[in-house]
């Protein structure tokens, strides 16, 4: 009778503290989402600067780099509703709040592959619901750019994924199945060119580059 | 059988100690008189061995000496390692999908299972003891 008394306290404590440990990190994941989001509307006009004076450092062949979990771009899939604030990286606390910019990938808006990942079960949960030919927008500050959707495939976790290209690319990934008990073994890659002729520049970087 | 016990265990650790102790002594061969030849090419030998230190990398070198296997390239991202999931943190040409696979979805999942089924345990108990 106490043997039973105390399995059932060992593993009501340890149920009760998976659960919360767990549902800590996605509220912790949640509040720092609305962190950076609010964080992005308020300082929008300096992630313009900054950006501008990253992308003028580029052009010298000295581009600064952005600090872990900064906020870098807005990400939105109309069709979805989905929209989310890109941070900077992609380590566990980065992925945890938000999306994360692959480091050393090209930023929206600049000339090669931007990769944004996020988990599935968090900011990415709808990604497979998206298919070839759908709209993507990503605000980087610097300008917004339309994307379409050109290809979604699966690849296993460990293959390779990521390439350079010439032209600008955007390439969100995830881990794939979507619904999956454990550690998901294959990757969801879906990769998507700019709409032409829409992408947009914001007056304040106009003015951020004149300065 | 205390006795027993630590009669073997004094056995055992005397057993290590004399191994340790006992040992063959193998008598070094006694050295040669060094003929004009020999030190020439010794020379000759140590003199092309440093060039080759002073030419290339050291640690190159010295790994190729021991016999380890040198990667052509290593990259600051992409940790290679036979025990381990490859990791990429920075993009590099041809990496892998960040690794965006969670835990916490099962974490939450099990717990909330064991959770459940700690609380029908103590539910047990407490229908039965009146």
């Amino acid at each position: 009778m106490i043997l039973r008394r105390l399995i059932g306290y060992a593993l009501f404590c340890a149920g009760g503290a998976s659960v919360a440990y767990a549902g800590g990190r996605y509220a912790v994941g949640a509040w720092k989402q609305q962190e950076a989001r609010r964080s992005w509307e308020e300082s929008e006009a300096r992630a313009v600067v900054a950006l501008a004076r990253r992308m003028l450092a580029m052009d010298k062949g000295s581009a600064p780099p952005i600090a872990p979990g900064a906020p870098v771009a807005r990400l939105l899939i109309p069709r979805l509703r989905l929209d989310e604030i890109v941070l900077e990286g992609v380590d566990d606390n980065t992925l945890n709040a938000g999306p994360g910019h692959l480091p050393g990938s090209a930023y929206p808006g600049e000339r090669g592959n931007a990769v944004i990942s996020a988990h599935r079960d968090r900011h990415f949960a709808r990604l497979g619901a998206v298919q070839v030919g759908d709209t993507v927008v990503t605000e980087s500050g610097a300008n917004r750019q339309e994307w379409v959707v050109i290809s979604k495939r699966v690849v296993d976790a460990d293959a390779p994924a990521l390439f350079r290209t010439t032209e600008e690319t955007l390439t969100l990934t995830t881990c794939w199945p979507i619904r999956y008990f454990g550690i998901a073994p294959e990757r969801l890659l879906l990769t998507a060119k700019p709409v032409k002729g829409r992408a947009r520049e914001t007056p304040s970087v106009a003015a951020a580059s004149v300065t | 059988m205390v006795r027993t016990v630590f009669i073997g265990a004094a056995l055992m650790l005397a057993a290590n100690v004399a191994s340790a102790q006992i040992t063959t002594y193998v008598a070094p061969p006694r050295p040669l008189a060094p003929s004009p030849l020999m030190v020439a090419a010794a020379d000759s030998a140590r003199g092309d061995s440093l060039a080759q230190a002073a030419m290339t990398n050291m640690k190159v070198w010295v790994d190729s000496a021991a016999g380890v296997s040198i990667p052509s390239h290593v990259g600051d991202s992409t940790v290679a390692d036979p025990g381990r999931p490859v990791v990429t943190t920075t993009f590099e040409d041809g990496s892998v999908a960040p690794a965006t696979a969670s835990a916490l979805p099962t974490l939450a999942l099990l717990g909330a299972i064991v959770c459940i089924v700690g609380a029908i345990l103590l539910a047990a108990r407490h229908r039965v003891s009146p």
